[in-house]
């Protein structure tokens, strides 16, 4: 224990100096302006930015793309908050709640709440690292086929069993981003469903779905109006109102610690990534409210719980990555050449004869996250200009936006026309109550259940169904979901009583 | 919320219908596709075709209302108004031709020089969006496309089209 302590305050002292500052100051901000992009994730934020760092030294450029990577993900709740146009798929979850107290004035003291979680799961989930890293990198590792085809499903269905909304409308939203998500090259080797285009071959890209789906299907709505937030109220937005919102998210501490650990599990299990981290953080967030009704129309807890778990999941991929070798996410998977580049082997190997270095990285990304809130905070503020601009100047400038994102995924144009057609789609879908995140969380996540489900299928052959109730991990999954689904009927139950209870009353007076 | 009478009965859909419809249409275009591939590569896609199905038949029952013509009208379940081809579901006017200029901007902008694209483009929206201010139609443009070369070009390295056809 001694020496571990010892280890980070030498990570501490390596990056305390002029130079990993200025790194990381420089990698904080080049990440939270491409974070905040829509269509830009983080992964591909360390992607663009990972050719400047050929030239530099390995501590220099581990600190510089974590710093980018941390910062991506802040960065994609500001105009998730502002525009419900999350700049990354991670903060799609912090929209629901966030851009509704943008509507009610409060853009700002949001954007406080969302930075102030960020920070508060970042800073836990970095404390859990220097601590657990090898034994939660082992649990990862017990996660088999089944218990990843669960946690995919788990997504969705946890999204179905606490919207508020028709759960029939949700699953089949979800169910049609899924098999959105199975198009593609099978690992059969045949091609499936790709309608003999050679671009669906690498199946549906994440970022014109995402654009399209969010983005765009806001974009339509906006245009109808004069201004981003529909009352005409004159609201000012300044630095003291973020500051203002950062106390209102220490006022769930309990949630914070709770979004933080769903993060952290989440995120250490390979593939599964932020995205889930920050849905199935705000679905417990809900289920166990006091005032579950709430969520979706600015409660603060829905801001707080994405946030804090989306920000969390990075220290839970970072443990599997470096002490595996194995990315616990996308960006992690870039992170990941990034240090076969500069000499390093992530896996046992490095934490034997690099240790060092990596309480080097931790200690970085821990300072990160201060220096990402003072950023996150100004960029924020001076994003708020947009919210007086016209929609009808902002609304093309926006969309001009959207295509060089998506056309960057893989400078193909079909991913434009295909963004369009999505923005097309989810703009009617929204406005009949289909529940968009649903479609692309399932895009997201139908090549991992589908890999996963033909898996367990290759290992199990008719035993499939029943190694979902034989194995613990999976059993305590399935558990999850079984309790989502019983907390839906009961609530349903009760407001359907609530309502006959109101309608007799009002018919007796 | 669309009404029509058939054989004596009055029958209202409701408008989310339309969107299962769509749905249920590239299930039926996905299933054509897959029906030949091996039990590995259907199983998963057939199963989720099959809850898009249930799902589907929830939402037809919780959208479709029948009632004899002779029956007192009952109150549209998405609380749309009662009339026979309403359009609230159509996009408005402002938004439809917001559409057409997208779709003018997309095929601008992938089908020619993206920087220059963006000068016409970029004008259609502003006009089509209701902008009519000529400082704004003259002189944002040139500043968007400026931008987006710097910003993406030349700093960050990212293609943009560059007279690419598809």
């Amino acid at each position: 224990m001694e020496d571990t302590i010892l280890l980070f305050i030498n990570g501490i002292h390596a990056v305390m100096s002029f130079k990993m500052i200025g790194w990381m100051l420089l990698g904080t901000a080049l990440g939270l302006l491409v974070g905040a992009i829509p269509g830009f994730t983080s992964s591909m934020a360390t992607g663009l930015l990972l050719p400047m760092t050929f030239g530099m030294q390995s501590d220099v450029a581990m600190v510089f793309l974590i710093s980018v990577y941390i910062a991506a993900i802040y960065g994609g709740s500001i105009t998730a908050i502002l525009l419900n146009t999350p700049g990354t798929p991670e903060s799609s979850a912090t929209s629901f709640d966030g851009y509704e107290l943008t509507q009610k004035g409060k853009g700002c003291e949001a954007m406080g709440i969302a930075f102030c979680a960020s920070a508060i799961g970042g800073l836990i989930s970095y404390t859990v690292m220097f601590f657990v890293m090898k034994p939660m990198a082992m649990l990862a590792l017990k996660f088999g086929p089944p218990e990843m085809f669960l946690i995919a499903v788990m997504g969705i269905s946890v999204l179905a069993m606490l919207t508020t909304g028709s759960m029939a409308k949700t699953v089949a939203a979800g169910f049609f981003g899924l098999l959105l998500g199975t198009i593609g090259i099978v690992p059969t080797g045949e091609w499936r469903a790709t309608f003999g285009s050679m671009f669906l071959a690498e199946g549906v890209q994440v970022v014109p779905a995402i654009i399209g789906f969010f983005a765009f299907s806001e974009i339509f709505d906006m245009v109808d109006r004069e201004n981003v937030i529909r009352s005409s109220r004159n609201i000012v937005y300044s630095v003291r109102k973020i500051f203002s919102g950062m106390p209102m998210a220490l006022r769930h501490p309990l949630l914070l610690l709770k979004s933080a650990v769903i993060g952290i599990f989440i995120g250490a299990i390979p593939a599964a990534g932020a995205s889930v981290a920050a849905f199935v953080s705000y679905g417990e967030a809900k289920r166990t409210a006091k005032h579950p009704e709430q969520f979706g129309q600015g409660a603060v807890e829905g801001v707080v719980a994405p946030e804090s778990a989306n920000n969390a999941s990075t220290g839970g991929a970072l443990i599997t990555t470096l002490a595996l070798g194995v990315p616990g996410s996308s960006t992690c998977a870039v992170l990941l050449g990034a240090m076969m580049i500069q000499g390093l082997h992530p896996g046992p190997q490095l934490l034997r004869d690099q240790l060092p270095m990596v309480y080097t990285i931790i200690a970085a990304a821990v300072i990160s996250q201060l220096i990402m809130v003072v950023m996150a905070v100004l960029l924020g503020y001076s994003f708020t200009f947009l919210l007086k601009v016209s929609t009808k100047v902002l609304a093309p400038a926006l969309i001009f936006f959207c295509i060089a994102g998506a056309y960057a995924v893989r400078n193909a144009a079909f991913d434009v026309y295909l963004m369009f057609a999505f923005g097309i789609l989810g703009w009617f879908m929204k406005r009949q109550g289909y529940s968009l995140p649903a479609v692309v969380l399932g895009i997201v996540l139908g090549s991992i259940a589908d890999n996963e489900l033909m898996r367990t299928y290759a290992l199990y052959g008719s035993g499939t169904v029943t190694s979902f109730f034989t194995r613990p991990l999976s059993l305590i999954i399935l558990a999850f979901m079984v309790l989502c689904l019983v907390h839906k009927i009961t609530s349903d139950r009760r407001i359907r009583k609530l309502r006959a209870t109101n309608r007799t009353q009002q018919g007796g007076v | 919320m669309f009404v029509f009478s058939l054989w004596g009965r009055r029958i209202r859909l409701g408008h989310p219908l339309i969107v299962l419809f769509v749905i249920l249409c590239f299930c039926g275009a996905y299933y054509a596709q897959i029906r030949h591939l091996s039990f590995d590569a259907r199983m998963f896609p057939t199963f989720l075709i099959v809850g898009i199905a249930i799902a589907g038949c929830f939402i037809v029952k919780d959208n479709v209302q029948i009632e004899s013509v002779g029956d007192a009208e009952t109150p549209a379940a998405d609380g749309a108004s009662k009339e026979t081809g309403n359009v609230s579901f159509l996009p408005s006017g402002t938004v439809l031709l917001f559409m057409l200029g997208g779709v003018v901007s997309i095929v601008l902008f992938v089908n020619t020089i993206a920087v220059l694209a963006i000068l016409p483009a970029a004008a259609l929206m502003l006009y089509l969006a209701g902008v009519r201010r000529l400082p704004i139609l003259i002189g944002l443009p040139p500043a968007l496309a400026l931008f987006i070369y710097l910003f993406f070009e030349k700093w960050l390295s990212v293609m943009l089209p560059n007279m690419l056809q598809y």
